[in-house]
């Protein structure tokens, strides 16, 4: 066997496209959404900080946003409705997914780093602590922590002007077992109904702010709570089909988003996906070794 | 805080649902919403039953159905009245529509089933979080309609 030959001093295994192609390519990468546990946790907490910090009639701040879901706009869809229409539909999932989307291009632009977690309280940490230890603590480095209370408008309470939880017991959160017979149900109504039960549960199990519709967003664990349901949906649609659907919701749009029902089918169209964690490994970082030529076989 | 009521249903024909049911859910419609949150836990023929009660098979707990409410009226008077829509009216729905819930309770309509020729449900709420603004006179729960559906 010949050899290997060494290789240029100047060698590289990046692309050769243009520098603008490449950085194109980096900043078209579907966002890998991990779990609480494999968070970015000191980006989030700088981007909640951010939007915490503003005042609520700037565009970008956290009460701004969380006045979507309850107080004082109420934009939020909760559960099947007739409505004024001929069949009973039920917005919850996309109306969410649109609305986390939307959340998260704000915090993302406050800190790039801070991708939506998904908190998973059937899991075996959550059964036994309850809340996130990120998000429970009271303070971190001697600053209130922006991840366990956010600010909130005097219409819903001055005081405290934040908000508060009154967790039960971790034991009573849902169970995984009970999660996998959800997630095993084929159809779209069935599923957005059950899971959106869990959802209620869990809603109810934090108590205090989150544990009511009005003020419920302004708490951050409301949209690690919505990360998980929103994940429940893309597990439900791996196994069970991205458009599996009735067809009479997809025209339907997602008031105020700028969507339908149809443009929030596909996670990785609106630049997600879930996972545990993501590692990303740029190409200096890979080492390069010539082999030896090729040997002719004949 | 509100007033929860414990409802008991009259006694339900079990025989009308067949006998080889694959599936079996009890459905509320018209659940209002309005104030506090709340787990509504459903025993079957245990009309004794209350928020001590254990959530077990032997207790006839057939599940639960959870609602994420409202937290009382945050505006002016008027504000949380419920009205339909016009047909020409594009708005969602009112957010206080009321709603449905479905508990998927087989396994126990299964058993009340071999128990016996009927069957009664009965909803002990257990309030999970409230505001200053639900009227302390609130009763929770509050629906409209209970069905008990079979499917093969």
């Amino acid at each position: 066997m010949a050899d290997a030959p060494e290789l240029p001093s100047e060698v590289s295994l990046a692309s050769t496209a243009p520098t603008a192609v490449s950085q194109a390519v980096l900043a078209n990468l579907v966002r890998v959404r991990p779990s609480v546990a494999q968070a970015n946790i000191p980006a989030l907490s700088a981007a909640y900080k951010t939007m915490q910090g503003r005042t609520p009639t700037d565009n970008r701040s956290w009460i701004y946003w969380a006045e979507y879901h309850g107080f004082n706009r109420f934009d939020c869809w909760h559960h099947s409705s007739q409505g004024n229409h001929q069949f009973s539909y039920d917005l919850f999932l996309p109306w969410h997914r649109a609305y986390l989307h939307y959340f998260e291009q704000v915090a993302l632009t406050a800190n790039s780093g801070a991708v939506l977690p998904w908190w998973d309280w059937t899991s075996a940490v959550s059964h036994h602590s309850g809340i996130p230890a990120s998000f429970a603590a009271a303070q971190t480095g001697g600053q209130p922590n922006p991840l366990a209370s956010g600010p909130v408008p005097a219409g819903v309470h001055a005081n405290p002007p934040h908000t508060t939880r009154a967790p039960g017991s971790p034991s009573q959160l849902p169970t995984a077992a009970g999660i996998n017979a959800i997630l095993a149900l084929s159809s779209f109504d069935d599923f957005t109904s059950q899971v959106q039960n869990q959802h209620d549960a869990v809603h109810g199990w934090c108590g205090g702010d989150m544990g009511v519709i009005s003020s419920s967003a302004f708490d951050p664990i409301f949209w690690s709570h919505h990360c998980m349901i929103d994940r429940l949906w893309y597990l439900w649609q791996v196994r069970h089909g991205v458009e599996n659907i009735p067809p009479a919701y997809l025209t339907r749009t997602l008031a105020p988003w700028a969507m339908t029902v149809a443009d929030v089918l596909d996670v990785r169209k609106l630049g997600y996906t879930y996972g545990t964690a993501a590692v990303r490994l740029p190409v200096e970082n890979f080492a390069a070794q010539a082999l030896p030529a090729a040997q002719a076989t004949s | 805080m509100s007033i929860s009521v414990k409802a008991t249903s009259p006694e339900i024909d079990l025989e009308s649902l067949g006998a080889d049911f694959s599936r079996a859910d009890i459905e509320f419609e018209g659940l209002d919403h309005f104030g506090s949150s709340y787990e509504g836990r459903l025993f079957l023929n245990n009309a004794a039953a209350d928020a001590d009660t254990p959530t077990t098979a032997e207790t006839g707990y057939a599940g639960s159905y959870y609602i994420f409410g409202h937290g009382g009226c945050f505006g002016d008077e008027g504000h949380c009245d419920v009205a339909p829509r016009s047909p020409y009216d594009p708005r969602p729905p009112h957010a206080l529509w009321p709603i449905r819930k479905v508990v998927i309770a087989t396994d126990a309509i299964r058993r009340a089933a071999h128990a016996g020729p009927t069957m009664t449900i009965t909803v002990v709420p257990v309030i999970l979080s409230t505001t200053d603004k639900v009227p302390a006179d609130e009763t929770i729960p509050k629906f409209q309609l209970v069905s008990v559906i079979a499917y093969q």
